[in-house]
């Protein structure tokens, strides 16, 4: 017992000088999907220069959460999930056992075009997004925010992991009869496959039959 | 704990002694078990976190390890490496053209010191970017290599990360594979156009690795043929950019060769031989005994002890016998061969043995030309266009094997060429408005285009058929529909003689 008490002690430092690193998780519910913001992302000095923008997560995600992540640069909506432009999407399988991951997220400037960058698990992906953003003013919402605590959601929850806008791009458009102010900026949602149908219209502007607003995660401006 | 009591039985009595124990022992076990729950909990929570993490955990000093960083940007990976101690190891960097088959021969190096190193490679692969690669140790620039816009002009359509080849793996050398990757060119035909191949990791493209190794460990250069050593059915055997033989039924009665190099995985040649005794067809794809061709040939690594120089590095032959179901039935022994000395080749005989011994007179017919619109021929003296020749044919349908002569070379030696008129990867043709379902019900071959060669002995004595169809049909009972842009020619029908045991050279190479 006195060798798993001093081997728990061990652990126990090891695991804080860990989540000082990976974000601070306390898993509750191992239904839920929980999200932490990594304060200070690792990159190594050589390949700073390389990256403008860069957020990064550590997820829990449950047994058997069927999701997909649909990113892409245009105009985006201050509030709800309106985005006009071009998206890439990929799917996660689910798993039998929960799991944890990081997201990574990154947005470059090359020449005249604005590369983001999405990193899950092992996969990893990058687009162009056909927007001029100005980093100095953009917007920013996230689902957690660098150095704050981990953020639980049940798992019928739309997640608007990054939403970045300019608010200097405001643009009125008429959708569905609706008054609509759009900004040049871009999104990164993660969907459960279920409510596919309910992202296709909110993407569009429009508000699915019975939907609950609470079906969609909010942000929080950085 | 017990005591006489008058009737001499006796009495269980706790004191207060005997219940501060058995607390004690309760306690104790509580706290072992939380212990031990904690102690799981712990490093199941430890091994979650560092697996996310960038921490590199030397369990081994003397073996080489390392942990990748979580990558930011496409272009860009870094690795936390422990090169150990007592032997010289040293990054090795490659840009050329690479395969699974082997590690390059020429590469740059730099010796690493032992201890703790960051490695980051940077890959700008883009044409605009000039195909860049930078290697960075400890945040220092150690190897830069710029390929220039040319070195695939039209930039890639697939990159394909390249894992250790086969042999090095579980451990057989001390090889720390970091990165690889293999590109297949875009290749422009028309605009608006794209192209959609497929190839596999055996075929040599270029690309690049980036690894540690001993410095003084040294590698055989990457055979050029594939399926003889290792049991790759799958990939078939042969060679790995050329023609490779690979049957999927066991039952199959027809020789297939693919050509992955090409593009595509789908059979690229397929053949079909008849043999003769006299003028009795002895075995044909209707032979309705045939089970299949066997391979009678001990394969290579079989042959222990052998003190006969290895041929495997310069050719390969397999045997096949036909596995007929009838003590009487002819059972011929053809051999496949493939040669490095000729790249594009496959060659086919019928060997000097004795289930060869009767045979006079062997036919291959060369099958699915509607699949490649064949239309071009040369059989020694011009190319001639199967829409405009061959009109002086009296009132013999369009189907009925039309011999031509053939013209031998100065040499003696015949040479069949054919091919497509068309110019581009037929798989294009379906996107055609007009006759996108008549392509589509000829099953168009979905490579790259590809032409055909025989190069065949005098003394085979060849005589040349072909068969032409005008229409087509993708369903046995739907209508013919008329083949977009005329006549294509079906088959070509190779009669030889059989006793010649010389090889029929096929060949396949980009039109």
């Amino acid at each position: 017992m006195i060798i798993w008490t001093r081997d728990n002690r061990e652990l126990r430092e090891d695991v804080l000088r860990l989540e000082a690193e990976l974000g601070r998780m306390e898993i509750d519910d191992v239904d839920a999907i929980y999200i932490v913001a990594i304060e200070e992302p690792i990159v190594p000095p050589e390949v700073a220069p390389h990256v403008d923008l860069l957020w990064q997560f550590r997820c829990y995600l449950p047994p058997g959460y069927d999701f997909q992540t649909m990113r892409g640069g245009g105009r985006v909506s201050e509030s709800g999930m309106y985005f006009q432009g071009g998206f890439g999407s990929s799917r996660s399988s689910p798993r039998p056992e929960p799991y944890h991951e990081l997201l990574t997220i990154s947005l470059r400037r090359q020449d005249d075009r604005l590369v983001c960058f999405y990193s899950f698990g092992g996969s990893s992906v990058s687009g162009t997004w056909n927007v001029d953003l100005d980093s100095e003013n953009l917007v920013v919402e996230t689902l957690a925010s660098p150095g704050g605590p981990a953020q639980s959601f049940d798992q019928s929850t739309i997640l608007p992991i990054l939403k970045a806008y300019d608010p200097n791009t405001a643009e009125v458009k008429e959708i569905n009869g609706q008054s609509i102010t759009t900004y040049a900026g871009g999104i990164v949602v993660v969907c459960p496959r279920k409510l596919d149908p309910e992202f296709e219209q909110l993407r569009r502007g429009r508000t699915p039959d019975g939907f609950q607003a609470s079906s969609l995660a909010e942000g929080q401006r950085q | 704990m017990t005591t006489g009591s008058p009737n001499g039985r006796a009495r269980f009595r706790f004191s207060l002694w005997h219940i501060l124990a058995l607390t004690a022992i309760i306690a104790v076990w509580t706290a072992v078990l939380l212990a031990f729950e904690t102690n799981a909990r712990l490093t199941q929570r430890r091994n979650d976190l560092l697996a996310l993490s960038s921490r590199l955990e030397i369990a081994d000093p003397d073996r080489l390890q390392c942990v990748a960083y979580p990558p930011v940007a496409k272009d860009l990976k870094s690795w936390e490496v422990h090169v150990p101690e007592r032997k010289a190891f040293e990054l090795r960097f490659c840009v050329a053209t690479v395969s699974k088959a082997g590690m390059p021969q020429d590469f740059e190096k730099i010796p690493l010191t032992a201890g703790r190193h960051r490695i980051t490679l940077h890959s700008a692969d883009h044409p605009d970017e000039g195909f860049r690669f930078r290697v960075f140790v400890d945040g220092q620039t150690v190897i830069a290599r710029s390929m220039g816009r040319e070195w695939m002009p039209n930039g890639w359509q697939r990159a394909s990360g390249l894992n250790p080849p086969f042999i090095m793996r579980g451990g057989a050398t001390s090889m720390l594979h970091l990165s690889g990757k293999s590109y297949t060119p875009r290749t422009k035909f028309e605009s608006g156009s794209y192209f959609n191949g497929q190839s596999d990791e055996w075929v040599s493209h270029l690309g690049y690795r980036l690894w540690i190794d001993r410095a003084d460990q040294t590698y055989p250069p990457p055979s050029p043929f594939v399926g003889f050593e290792h049991l790759q059915s799958y990939d078939g055997m042969g060679l790995r950019d050329g023609l490779r033989y690979r049957t999927r039924q066991s039952q199959q009665y027809a020789w297939t060769f693919i050509r992955p190099a090409s593009e595509s995985r789908k059979p690229v040649l397929t053949i079909v031989p008849e043999f003769f005794v006299g003028n009795q067809k002895v075995l044909g794809d209707q032979t309705i005994e045939f089970a299949g061709w066997k391979r009678i040939d001990v394969p290579r690594e079989q042959k222990a002890g052998s003190t006969q120089a290895d041929p495997g590095e310069s050719a390969y032959s397999i045997l096949l016998q036909a596995d007929v179901e009838s003590a009487s039935a002819a059972k011929p022994v053809v051999e496949l061969r493939w040669d490095a000395s000729r790249p594009k080749d496959v060659g086919i005989r019928l060997p000097k043995t004795p289930p060869n011994a009767d045979l006079t007179k062997w036919r291959m017919r060369i099958i699915d030309g509607t699949s490649h619109l064949w239309r071009l021929l040369d059989a020694g003296e011009q190319t001639r266009d199967v829409r405009t020749s061959f009109r002086d044919t009296g009132d013999q349908p369009l189907s009925h094997p039309l011999p031509l002569p053939l013209d031998p070379q100065s040499d003696g030696s015949y040479r069949i060429s054919w091919r497509t008129d068309i110019a581009k990867p037929l798989q294009m043709l379906e996107r055609d408005k007009e006759n996108a379902n008549a392509y589509r019900s000829l099953s168009l071959f979905r490579g790259l285009p590809v032409a055909f060669e025989a190069e065949i002995a005098a003394s085979q004595e060849p005589r040349l058929k072909i068969v032409r169809v005008l229409q087509h049909s993708g369903e046995p009972n739907a209508a013919r529909k008329p083949i977009p842009g005329g006549p294509v020619i079906k088959e070509l029908q190779i009669e030889l003689d059989a006793t010649a045991a010389e090889y029929v050279w096929f060949r396949a190479f980009p039109r």
